[in-house]
């Protein structure tokens, strides 16, 4: 049966331990269309589209492809049936060169069996060329720009006479030129039949380019409209949907003097003149979509990058961290992202872990008094309400939320009066989640001022007192949780007005 | 009936499941000393001289020379580095100190070592304390450049030390022409060749260092710290800890140990050869990984690594009493440590 549908999915389920990911979620990309994709951070977009290019397994659901049932031990064989995913991380080998890249593993080959290195470069030329952008093909691909990496790799895809291709967020790195000249090439592979599923953030792309859109929250379809028959936004009320979220609590302004100012700080293109101020006490959220600059600003902050221009006053002091050492002194600290890779030492216990940054301080002539440490570490747990079988577990064997709070433990630890907690429920489940928003509200009745980042609009909306909005590098945007929606939030970080 | 069977059936397997798990824990705690005992034990039965003192305090002689540079090596390995100097280190420090004794701060040249070789006279240049601590200061300023390499121009460690092995080895030949010097000061062979009762002055220095890097390494706020480095660099360095100046100090470790090994070797061979030490690195570094030092660091202990160096001293002992030749030895040293890294499993993935 020649199906109208190019693709479909049907009844797609996925769960990760303790989180489910995608819920029953069907969509469909019809022959010569374009398909958009949105959702909020974690909605599930790039897990649905990791099932389709083999990367994940679903645990229930029907891929069709042409008609046909289809199943992909591994992205080799999606990629075989015709369906190119384009990730957001960039799957090029850094060391080959373009020509390499998009002939990686089916070689065009002489008589003699040997690759035939011109012949490829002039395909890889050809596959190119449509972009209007100089590239040398021979050049390991480490060696071009971000953008013109991005090309190759969408080269690539084309070079496999996709049935469906994927594009997750190509416009973050695409200037506005590039992103016009992949629009048509867009156009131009829709005219050939190819289905083309699209993913952005950015809405008056879809709005540009789409000819469907489908719209996921929390793991599940909210519906899939045709362009014409929907606005920006409408698209951001169902990506956030209607709950309304209880915030009043804890928003209130602070006056008096701030703890920490922030002046015009500038960073080569991921920050620009961010100014803002916090003040004891105070619970400051932080929210922006990915690549807004929210991590790059509590880089900055702490000294692990240095901006190029701007002023840190910290109380009324201009100070510049050059080093998160530097940063601890003054008495900033960040709780960082990924508490594996950047929060603890795995391989050490709980006791250790919770008190690596004041182990100057519990030391007498650089010898570690081990009673106050234990003492330290015993507070902390009692604190926090860490589970752990004892002081002396290694941390590598506690759940992702007592892992979580082991590296607020160690913070807290410290005299810091400014704490930035970068994400600090990521991979923790459900009820640890509530206990360390309650932690983070309780950290702040003592006097600290807090800075929270993260994307999940609703945690950081029900967890500050005031709210940024990032975007591209700036703050464009401050709310009182309690008199704003999380829709308005929303709208603001994706730069869209809301009639 | 039968329900009370199955029962009592997954009671006896849960028992036994039990005591195998505890002799799983127990060997994983202890697999390094078995192993250890085990090796003890062979040599005893295959050889009723192994238990004299004389033997005994002759293994802990020849291992002591390794141990001590595998102690440095071992604060080294544990923040994640490497270091492939220390031999040549090693050799740089006896040759330097010889020099000294020989009535010259800094002699380079061929046909002035020449005279070193006829003469074999003794001039020291300056009170012995402080020619000796201008040689270990040699080692300590080495190890520092490999640190600062390591740390400052972010080079790999592996490619740092190996440049400097090289280099280092070099300057020690340059220093004698390639020849060695004979003689050294009463001094000196009391350091490498004395006694003090029936045991080897160099085993007690051996045995005061490693005492010294326990306690540092599980007492002191720098050893916590190294552990940390090695275990999560980033982690470390966000928490505030200066993990370049922790790796310049390991380094620097390792450097004054290799050179004090040196000024030992010197002492008891009575004279300096630059050819000294090569290939110290690798029993250095299979001593430390024999002991249960993970090379991807944060994890591995001085006691194990003492016991490691022993291990290795202990088959080249033991390949002695059975009247192995020299090179047919080499090999089983080899097949040996591979065997006794498989059996204790400090291989396995994390």
């Amino acid at each position: 049966m020649a199906d109208e549908f190019v693709l479909r999915m049907e009844h797609v389920s996925k769960s990760f331990p303790g989180v489910r990911a995608l819920h029953d979620v069907s969509l469909s990309v019809r022959r010569g269309e374009i398909h958009c994709l949105v959702g909020q951070n974690g909605a599930g977009k790039s897990t649905l589209m990791k099932i389709l290019g083999g990367a994940y397994r679903m645990d229930a659901g029907d891929i069709i492809l042409d008609g046909e049932k289809v199943f992909f031990p591994n992205p080799h064989a999606a990629l075989k049936a015709g369906i190119s995913v384009l990730y957001q991380e960039l799957a090029l080998n850094p060391c080959l060169s373009a020509a390499e890249n998009i002939f990686l593993g089916r070689e065009i080959k002489t008589p003699f069996g040997v690759v035939n290195v011109r012949r490829q470069q002039q395909e890889a030329e050809r596959l190119i060329k449509p972009f209007g952008v100089e590239i040398d093909v021979a050049l390991p691909v480490e060696q071009l720009s971000v953008a013109q990496q991005q090309i190759v790799a969408i080269g690539k895809a084309l070079s496999f006479k996709a049935k469906v291709i994927v594009l997750d967020e190509p416009s973050a790195v695409l200037t506005v030129e590039e992103l016009g000249r992949l629009f048509n090439i867009m156009r131009g592979l829709r005219e050939d039949g190819v289905g083309i599923i699209y993913i952005s953030h950015r809405l008056e792309e879809i709005f540009e380019i789409g000819d469907r859109v489908t719209v996921l929250r929390d793991g599940e379809v909210v519906g899939t409209f045709d362009v014409s028959t929907v606005n920006e936004s409408d698209l951001v009320r169902m990506m956030t949907g209607r709950e309304v979220v209880k915030t009043g609590s804890r928003s209130r302004v602070e006056t008096g003097e701030p703890v920490l100012e922030v002046e015009n700080l500038s960073r080569r293109r991921v920050l620009r003149d961010v100014s803002f101020r916090l003040h004891a006490g105070e619970i400051v959220g932080v929210f922006g979509l990915v690549g807004a600059g929210r991590t790059e600003l509590a880089h900055a902050l702490i000294g692990a990058d240095r901006p190029d221009s701007g002023r840190i006053l910290l109380d009324g002091k201009e100070v510049m961290p050059s080093s998160p050492q530097h940063a601890l002194k003054l008495g900033i600290g960040l709780v960082p992202e990924d508490r594996k890779r950047h929060g603890l030492v795995l391989g050490m216990n709980v006791a250790d872990n919770s008190t690596l940054a004041i182990w100057d301080r519990l030391a007498r002539l650089g010898i570690v008094d081990r009673r106050s440490l234990l003492a330290s570490a015993r507070e902390s747990v009692d604190e926090l309400r860490i589970k752990t079988p004892s002081l002396s577990a290694l941390v590598e064997n506690l759940s992702g939320g007592n892992q979580q709070k082991v590296v607020l433990a160690k913070w807290l630890a410290t005299a810091c009066k400014v704490l930035i907690l970068d994400e600090p429920t990521r991979g923790v489940d459900v009820g640890a989640k509530a206990e360390i928003h309650e932690l983070i509200r309780a950290i702040a009745s003592r006097g600290k001022a807090l800075i929270v980042i993260s994307s999940e609009l609703p945690e950081i909306m029900s967890v500050s007192d005031r709210l940024l909005v990032m975007r591209k590098g700036r703050i464009v945007g401050e709310f009182l949780p309690a008199q704003t929606t999380q829709e308005d939030v929303l709208a603001c970080a994706m730069g869209v007005k809301v009639a | 009936m039968e329900r009370w069977q199955a029962v009592r059936g997954q009671v006896q397997q849960d028992e036994r499941g039990r005591i195998s798990r505890r002799a799983h824990v127990l060997w994983d705690t202890y697999k390094l000393y078995i192993v250890f005992a085990m090796l003890v034990g062979i040599s005893g039965i295959m050889s009723p001289q192994f238990f004299s003192v004389e033997n005994v305090m002759n293994l802990l002689l020849r291992s002591s020379f390794v141990g001590l540079v595998s102690l440095g090596m071992t604060f080294v390995i544990l923040t994640g580095g490497i270091d492939l100097s220390v031999g040549a280190v090693f050799a740089l420090a006896g040759v330097l100190l010889a020099t000294f004794q020989h009535g010259y701060l800094f002699r380079f040249m061929p046909e002035l070592t020449a005279g070193f070789e006829q003469s074999g006279e003794l001039a020291p240049i300056m009170p012995f304390a402080l020619t000796l601590l201008l040689t270990v200061s040699v080692g300590a300023l080495l190890g520092f450049l490999n640190g600062i390499l390591v740390t400052k121009a972010k080079m790999p460690p592996f490619v740092v030390t190996l440049g400097t092995m090289v280099a280092i080895r070099g300057l020690a030949f340059t220093y004698t022409a390639g020849f060695p010097i004979p003689g050294v000061t009463r001094e000196v062979q009391w350091m490498g060749a004395g006694q003090i009762g029936a045991l080897p002055v160099p085993v007690l220095i051996w045995g005061v260092a490693s005492v010294i890097c326990i306690f540092v390494l599980s007492r002191s706020v720098f050893g916590k710290k190294v552990y940390a480095v090695g275990g999560n660099e980033r982690a470390s360095w966000l928490s505030g800890i200066d993990s370049d100046r922790i790796k310049i100090t390991v380094y620097t470790i390792s450097g004054v140990l290799a050179a004090l090994a040196g000024i030992l070797m010197l002492g008891r061979m009575g004279a300096a050869e630059p050819r000294e030490g090569a290939g110290m690195e690798a029993d250095a570094i299979a001593a430390a990984i024999i002991g249960g030092t993970a090379l991807s660091g944060g994890r591995g202990s001085v006691v194990g690594t003492i016991i490691g160096a022993l291990i290795l001293g202990l088959i080249s002992n033991f390949l002695n009493l059975m009247e192995v030749p020299p090179y047919p030895q080499q090999v089983a040293k080899g097949l040996i440590i591979i065997a006794a890294v498989l059996m204790q499993g400090t291989a396995r993935k994390h």
